[in-house]
């Protein structure tokens, strides 16, 4: 289990809005590459080389077909590469299209790193903290989910072997499934029947229910609350002083190298890298445990 | 005083005529384990969801059931929902949530309890019932056992002081439903709990219990201890439940020499040996063996199969022959594949490796439906994923409009054959257990097929419905059709099976035919074996066994 995961749920999430929203909210180059990079970092870091190299197998495509699009249909932009039916490619568009895919790639890994960290539970959890039915039904959601893909599964060997698919062209395959399904719409109203009973049998429904889970609030939570508020706060000034504005077109900005724009680069450094150092800095205290021994 | 009163009761279920229960009067006291026996429809669900408030059905009811004086009708939704604890049949439907932990904890939130203390609750029945290995796992993955269990520790979570159990055992198998027992009077011993549960398997539970109510037609028939129910049931042998007492009781009235009736297979054992004469092991006359001819309607051989590239295998080298015209057994353990067995020989599971011969022919070699022609019919676990129209008589027609051809058998025929006429027009989903799977089977038996295969097919039935299905086999096996059952019902397949099979690991690691298959174990066999073990060799069913002992009396 790593670090990250045994954060309380509440933590979590903060770290991960954060993280996505601030790159989501400005085009600055050296947050969008920060964001990428340590995005993937902590995705890799999560799930290994892999599953997440798998992964980058049809990303980095997606990257450049993004990267390239920009350039095809925007025409703005200072320094002229060269032209493609009449119409100039800039090298501004060209860059403008490189952000905006690392930009796209870092966001879809953070939700990777988000979903692989938060488990169903968690997110029952969060939901119940705002309304504890939703959380209720999306828990009981998550339950017949599965049990009815099993009885489809099993009705649909059962109407199989009573000869259903009488032949394999399309239309009664299709027919077939139908039929199978109907079977299993009507076993779930059913089966939802005794669930029913199975809850008010349970109490369900007489009076404010409490809401159980598997999380407490530890010292170290507080520690990365404050971390991760200190940091937001720090962001979010600078941010709307201006500091993470940055113009493409029709000349790509300088990059700022004044004291806000350094503490904007190190405040978001710090805060999105925080679970990857978390990580390492478990993965050392743990062999240093080990020598030990 | 008595605990539990219930006095004069009589329900009816709004628009039916007839009474569910009729007048019926049980006192049950504090610390009991009384077990309510009867058939399916015979009024014992009725009468056990009476004593919980939320589950009164909707219907006239006269008389009175109180708890400690106090009445059901009037008793607070708190304390109904927490003195009162109800577990029903079917494992899958009565969770609610999708992890282990919060299905737990779900009682305790609806009664408000805070966080804290259900923290504490629920480590408590985790490491009672020894859940804490799996407390974290989703309830989808869990065995059938492991979750009637979950179900049952859910319950226990909210400290009831009554438990109501509605025939919790009858979907599991064998060894989950020693176990699932084992853990009732646990609760019942440990922790003093008053325990009313239903069934109609008596063989493990009657033993356990110290009331024994038999109730038929919505009527209380019978009820006092374990040994007086026995004793009154001595000359009620035609009775519908009477199939599913012990052994060691349906001995005890065979005999009919009298004394203290055994309830289990130790108090037979001494029994026996108190009353037989001759101590020295007699072998038991062996009926004559079906010779096998080698006429194999079914060859499997060298099968492997897995149901995902990265699973590792279900069924591993797998050899199978099935003689033309007999009942065949494939008998295992829960999870060890034989179902899965059963849709290779279906061909509704394709094997990777090996090859299924079905009438001389590669089974792949059946193109598009002709396999399902006449051929092969699978009657499914569950019978009722075969329904989905309004009653049964439209179900059993439905039928027709696959078929072309001219060897189907006709609608009339089924409907006698399986005696269906006094329900062909109520909903398939209102029928009881075994009706459900004799309208299954007419809608398998529509084509006619010469190889008929049944997946479990005696789970959940009592025992006058599994007296019916089997009459139905040795109709069918006359007709000169091939069965085959796959099934842990030992009691069953010994009973009626020609040929027995034991599953294990992947493939068939034993097999013969019944009599010589069960008298040779000792752990997987019925328990008229295990009685007669060391006395008889070869006695098999209660019958072999109830015979045998008068003869050395």
């Amino acid at each position: 289990m790593s670090r990250l995961e045994r954060y309380h749920p509440i933590i979590v999430f903060l770290y991960f809005l954060m993280c996505i929203i601030t790159v989501m909210f400005t085009m600055h180059p050296v947050i969008i590459i920060l964001s990428f990079v340590i995005s993937i970092a902590l995705s890799f870091q999560l799930e290994g080389c892999r599953k997440v190299g798998k992964s980058l197998l049809y990303i980095i495509p997606i990257m450049i077909i993004i990267a390239l699009t920009n350039p095809l249909f925007v025409h703005d932009g200072g320094t002229e590469l060269f032209f493609m039916n009449g119409n100039a490619v800039t090298l501004e568009a060209l860059i403008y299209g490189v952000m905006i895919s690392l930009k796209l790639v870092s966001i879809i890994y953070w939700f990777r790193a988000y979903n692989y960290i938060m488990t169903s539970d968690k997110v029952i959890y969060l939901f119940g903290k705002v309304s504890p039915r939703l959380s209720l039904l999306l828990t009981m959601s998550l339950r017949f989910v599965p049990l009815y893909a099993r009885k489809f599964r099993e009705a649909d060997d059962a109407s199989r072997a009573l000869g259903a698919y009488a032949t394999s062209n399309i239309k009664d395959k299709l027919m077939a499934k139908l039929h199978v399904f109907a079977i299993v719409f009507s076993y779930s109203i059913e089966s939802a029947v005794t669930t029913s009973d199975s809850m008010s049998a349970r109490g369900y429904g007489m009076r404010r229910r409490t809401n159980y889970h598997n999380f407490k609030w530890s010292m170290s939570d507080t520690i990365m609350f404050l971390f991760v508020a200190l940091g937001c706060v720090t962001l979010a000034t600078i941010m709307i002083l201006g500091y993470s504005g940055f113009d493409y077109y029709p000349y790509v900005d300088d990059i700022n190298i004044g004291v806000a724009s350094i503490v904007m680069y190190v405040s978001y450094f710090c805060l999105a890298s925080i679970g990857m150092i978390m990580e390492i800095k478990e993965a050392v205290s743990w062999s240093i445990l080990r020598s030990k021994i | 005083m008595e605990y539990i009163k219930i006095k004069d009761l009589t329900f009816t279920y709004s628009g039916s005529a007839r009474k569910a229960l009729d007048n019926v009067s049980i006192d049950i006291e504090k610390g009991d384990f009384a077990v309510v026996c009867g058939s399916s429809g015979s009024g014992k669900s009725t009468l056990l969801k009476m004593f919980k408030k939320q589950l009164i059905p909707k219907g006239e009811l006269i008389g009175e059931i109180t708890i400690e004086g106090e009445e059901i009708k009037h008793m607070s939704d708190h304390d109904a929902t927490r003195k009162i604890g109800f577990v029903m049949q079917n494992p899958d439907t009565q969770i609610v949530t999708d992890k282990v932990w919060h299905e737990l904890a779900f009682g305790l939130e609806n009664l408000g309890v805070a966080p804290d203390v259900i923290r504490l609750r629920v480590s408590e029945v985790s490491q009672f019932f020894g859940i804490t290995t799996w407390y974290h796992k989703s309830t989808s993955e869990l065995s059938g056992g492991q979750k009637q269990l979950l179900n049952l520790a859910s319950i226990m979570a909210m400290n009831p002081e009554v438990l109501l159990l509605d025939e919790p055992t009858s979907q599991l198998d064998p060894i989950a439903s020693i176990e699932f027992l084992e853990s009732i009077k646990r609760i019942n011993n440990e922790l003093g709990v008053t325990i009313i549960m239903s069934s109609h398997n008596l063989e493990d539970v009657y033993g356990m219990s110290n009331k024994v109510v038999v109730v038929e037609d919505g009527a209380c028939q019978l009820i006092g201890s374990p040994i007086e129910v026995a004793s009154g049931m001595s000359d009620m042998q035609t009775h519908p439940i009477y199939d599913g007492l012990p052994t060691s009781v349906r001995l005890y009235h065979g005999m009919e020499i009298g004394g203290v009736c055994p309830l289990n297979v130790k108090e037979a054992r001494e029994y026996l040996s108190l009353n037989i004469q001759n101590k020295n092991s007699i072998l038991m006359e062996k009926d004559q063996a079906v010779p096998k001819v080698n006429d194999n309607v079914i060859e499997i051989s060298g099968c492997y199969f897995r149901y995902n590239r990265n699973g590792h295998d279900i069924i591993k080298g797998a050899e199978l022959r099935v003689e033309r015209g007999e009942i065949t057994a494939i008998l295992g353990g829960n999870g060890v594949g034989k179902s899965t067995l059963l849709k290779v020989i279906a061909g509704v599971a394709k094997p990777y490796a090996g090859k299924v011969i079905i009438e001389g022919k590669n089974i792949k070699s059946y193109k598009g439906n002709s396999l399902y022609r006449g051929l092969i019919g699978m009657l499914p676990q569950d019978p009722t994923l075969l329904f989905r129209r309004n009653t049964v008589r439209e179900e059993i027609l439905s039928m027709k409009s696959n078929m072309e051809e001219s060897t189907i058998v006709t609608d009339e025929e089924l409907v006698k054959l399986l005696n269906l006429e006094k329900i062909l027009d109520l909903h398939p989903y209102d029928i009881s257990g075994g009706e459900a799977q004799k309208v299954a089977f007419a809608k398998v038996l529509k084509s006619n097929p010469s190889i008929v295969l049944l997946d479990e097919p005696t789970k959940g039935l009592d025992p006058l419905a599994k007296r019916v299905l089997a009459d139905l086999l040795l109709s069918l096996k006359s007709q000169g059709k091939t069965i085959i059952i796959v099934s842990h019902d030992i009691e069953f397949c010994s009973m009626y099976a020609d040929r027995c099979s034991m599953f294990f690991d992947g493939g068939i690691v034993a097999d013969g035919n019944a009599r010589e298959f069960f008298s040779g174990n000792s752990y997987y066999t019925t328990a008229s074996a295990r009685i007669a073990k060391g006395f008889f060799e070869g006695v098999v069913t209660t019958n072999q066994l109830i015979a045998i002992s008068r003869h050395c009396l």
